[in-house]
């Protein structure tokens, strides 16, 4: 059902549909492709814009603190069974902060909800199409590097 | 000129955080940069794969808070109704979090030097136009900057 790459570090993607990831992806090639042809006031708007908008995280966090909330109040008025909802919810939580899946994930996904480091992806290419990066000239390898090879050279590694 | 949204979402953590611990934050960014940049170009790479790797600090409040919410649910329910309240305040404050950027382990993590995400992508784009990932934009066409600029940020 899901993706599920081994080695992807970005919680939000490791718990997506292949189907979902496409459509997140091209959708955010589509945009840069779209404002970064723009004018620059355009670009500004954009970048704005994305770092304004609401993230996975944040709406995991907000939709398991109201599942969690509502359970504990049930718990307190009607049944104290409901506890073990609430422990069930915060049991979800952990596994979302530390391996990424909970219930919730995939439905957020499927509505369009992205990573921190999806959304940053797409500042940054609309900040290098702006012209941010321009000015920055590349390291050049250090010498010992030229050293270790003329060594591994004499060798024969 | 475009106006800034006042609830930047990538700036929530930071508008929370102590302007010496922010201070202190963004220099330790700076010096992972004047460090690795003078790095060989595998351990450069290396260090762009591993900021990926880098928890952050909402990764750990949401530990944190699903930790003591649980031990409240549970005791609630087995010991005493009581320990309900401290999963009702623990939840109160992951929701402010979510929704403001501050709850009270937040000065306590930041003072510790866990970054936000933000912060993290910081270094690691930083790192990239070092490594001269963006250095085929110099120069091109207006059509292709939009091209190499996907290119440079392609998963």
């Amino acid at each position: 059902m899901f993706s599920r790459p081994d080695h992807e570090p970005d919680r939000a993607r490791r718990y997506s549909t292949p189907r979902q990831l496409a459509r997140i992806d091209e959708k955010s090639d589509r945009n840069v492709r779209l404002y970064g042809r723009q004018s620059r006031d355009m670009i500004d708007a954009r970048i704005a814009e994305l770092r304004a908008e609401w993230s996975l995280e944040r709406v995991v966090q907000l939709n398991i603190a109201a599942v969690g909330l509502g359970t504990v109040l049930l718990a307190l008025t009607r049944n104290r069974r409901w506890g073990l909802a609430t422990c069930g919810a915060m049991a979800f939580l952990f596994l979302h902060a530390t391996d990424g899946f909970a219930p919730p994930v995939p439905v957020w996904r499927e509505l369009g909800f992205r990573s921190r480091a999806e959304i940053d992806r797409e500042i940054y290419a609309l900040k290098a199409v702006r012209g941010d990066f321009d000015e920055v000239e590349p390291i050049q390898p250090p010498a010992e590097e030229a050293k270790i090879d003329q060594a591994g050279d004499a060798v024969g590694v | 000129m475009v106006v800034e949204p006042e609830h930047l979402e990538e700036n929530r953590v930071r508008r929370h955080t102590d302007e010496a611990v922010q201070a202190s934050i963004d220099e330790s960014t700076r010096r992972n940069l004047a460090y690795f940049a003078a790095q060989p170009a595998a351990i450069l790479d290396g260090r762009v794969e591993e900021l990926d790797w880098e928890r952050d600090i909402e990764q750990v409040l949401e530990m944190n808070a699903a930790t003591l919410a649980f031990a409240g649910a549970a005791l609630g329910t087995i010991v005493n109704r009581r320990f309900f309240l401290l999963t009702g305040v623990v939840l109160g404050f992951l929701g402010q979090h979510a929704i403001k950027g501050w709850c009270p382990p937040v000065p306590i993590l930041r003072r510790a030097g866990l970054r936000a995400r933000t912060e993290i992508n910081q270094e690691k784009f930083a790192l990239k136009a070092l490594r001269g990932d963006f250095a085929e934009l110099k120069g091109a066409a207006d059509d292709e900057r939009v091209d190499r600029a996907l290119a440079a940020v392609a998963l």
